[in-house]
């Protein structure tokens, strides 16, 4: 189809520049036939204005409110979206840095401590014992007794009866000094007395 | 608040142009404004609709499947540049346009063409089809019998027919909207209007023959 054709529908419905227009209705004017086609097509058109629009059933209408009052509902109110996705990101970095500022400080202290027990325990490797000391029941069974084998607590000279009570002091003295591996030993022969210096 | 066909809409509203009144709805949330602008414009909408499938069902459903979009898809897809009215015909559209396809796509398998008769399903079909007589005593004798006939015009020109006589959209908004030249927007307008002659004759002869 031509664009000469068409140009009848654009002039019925007004659709043409004003040049255009002025120009076909001068064709308008020396074409009968011309003339004739667009008097009819024009009397079609305003049949076709006769439409009357058709509304929809009130019960179709008022799905569709419902429609959009239940979106609403649903996506809530897109004005405070902005500031709500606003307050929450605000939410969201302060407790994080929060949290940041609470656990920094004992995250330092640990590091530190390990740091620390680190460098002590270097240092008890050169010079001393373990950070971690055992228990002193733990400690009196590792040490070795000393066993006066040598008889140091004998005594020369003593006479039968006054025996006792001289090797009695002398050996309260000694403890003063020593202290019995096991207390039970206390009860062992006295010649077998086991005796260490440490006192812990 | 439950917001009804019978709710009064504020005078100011009525005043209101319908970018200022989809303004109020997308940001305010205000329900008098889409109410405002349906009452404008569903009349159109639905005979659009309507006039294109011929269904009452099927219109009332392709309507509110047309409005469901509008209101879920304003805040995505509307651009308010644009006029607010083509953007819901569009959708409009679109909808009735796929409801043809499927129903077309569902008649296709059993259509065949008879060689004798030179016609096909679509021709078979009987005018009862198109419009159940009780859709058409709800409508005004005049606007029945319009319909009756632009209902037997070919898709792509009742579709110019219904655009413009109900939207009064240029034939350039009905050109993107069809996805076709101006030119052949035009064409099917003048060969819709030269189809209806021809049907408003033959119905004259049929009445002076009667007669």
């Amino acid at each position: 189809m031509s664009t000469k054709e068409n140009r009848s529908i654009a002039y019925i419905y007004n659709e043409m520049d004003p040049s255009e227009k002025l120009e076909f209705e001068r064709d308008l004017k020396n074409d009968s036939d011309l003339l004739i086609e667009v008097e009819s097509l024009k009397k079609i058109s305003k049949d076709l204005n006769q439409l009357e629009p058709i509304s929809p059933p009130a019960h179709v209408v008022d799905a569709v409110f419902n429609s959009a009052k239940n979106n609403s509902q649903e996506s809530g109110n897109p004005y405070w979206k902005p500031i709500f996705y606003s307050a929450a990101a605000i939410l969201l970095v302060g407790i994080t840095s929060g949290i940041f500022l609470l656990e920094d400080p004992t995250g330092q202290n640990d590091n530190n401590q390990e740091a620390e027990s680190a460098s002590v325990a270097t240092g008890a490797q050169l010079f001393s014992e373990p950070a971690n000391s055992p228990n002193p029941s733990e400690e009196r069974e590792r040490l070795e007794p000393w066993v006066d084998n040598n008889e140091v607590f004998y005594f020369q000279g003593q006479t039968a009866s006054d025996n006792s009570l001289v090797s009695d002091s002398i050996r309260n003295e000694s403890l003063k000094k020593l202290t019995p591996v096991n207390p039970a030993g206390q009860q062992m022969g006295r010649r077998q007395l086991q005796l260490t210096g440490s006192r812990n | 608040m439950r917001l009804n066909n019978s709710d009064h809409i504020p005078k100011n509203y009525e005043q209101m142009k319908d970018r200022e009144l989809v303004h109020l709805f997308r940001e305010n949330d205000d329900q008098l404004a889409f109410k405002e602008l349906m009452n404008r414009h569903q009349a159109k909408v639905y005979s659009y609709i309507f006039s294109m499938i011929q269904n009452r069902e099927t219109a009332n459903d392709i309507f509110q499947e047309t409005f469901t979009k509008v209101i879920t898809k304003m805040d995505d897809t509307y651009n308010e540049q644009g006029k607010w009215i083509a953007w819901v015909m569009r959708i409009a559209h679109n909808a009735t346009i796929d409801h043809i396809r499927k129903q077309k796509r569902f008649v296709d398998v059993t259509s065949s063409y008879d060689k004798e008769s030179k016609t096909d399903f679509y021709d078979r079909l009987p005018d009862e089809d198109s419009m159940a007589q009780d859709e058409k005593l709800e409508l005004d004798e005049s606007t029945s019998s319009l319909l009756k006939h632009i209902s037997n015009l070919p898709e792509e020109q009742r579709t110019v027919v219904m655009l413009r006589h109900y939207y009064e959209m240029p034939f350039k908004e009905i050109a993107e909207l069809t996805d076709v030249s101006i030119n052949t927007a035009l064409g099917r307008m003048r060969y819709a209007l030269i189809n209806l002659r021809k049907m408003f004759d033959e119905e004259r002869e049929k009445e002076s023959n009667s007669v």
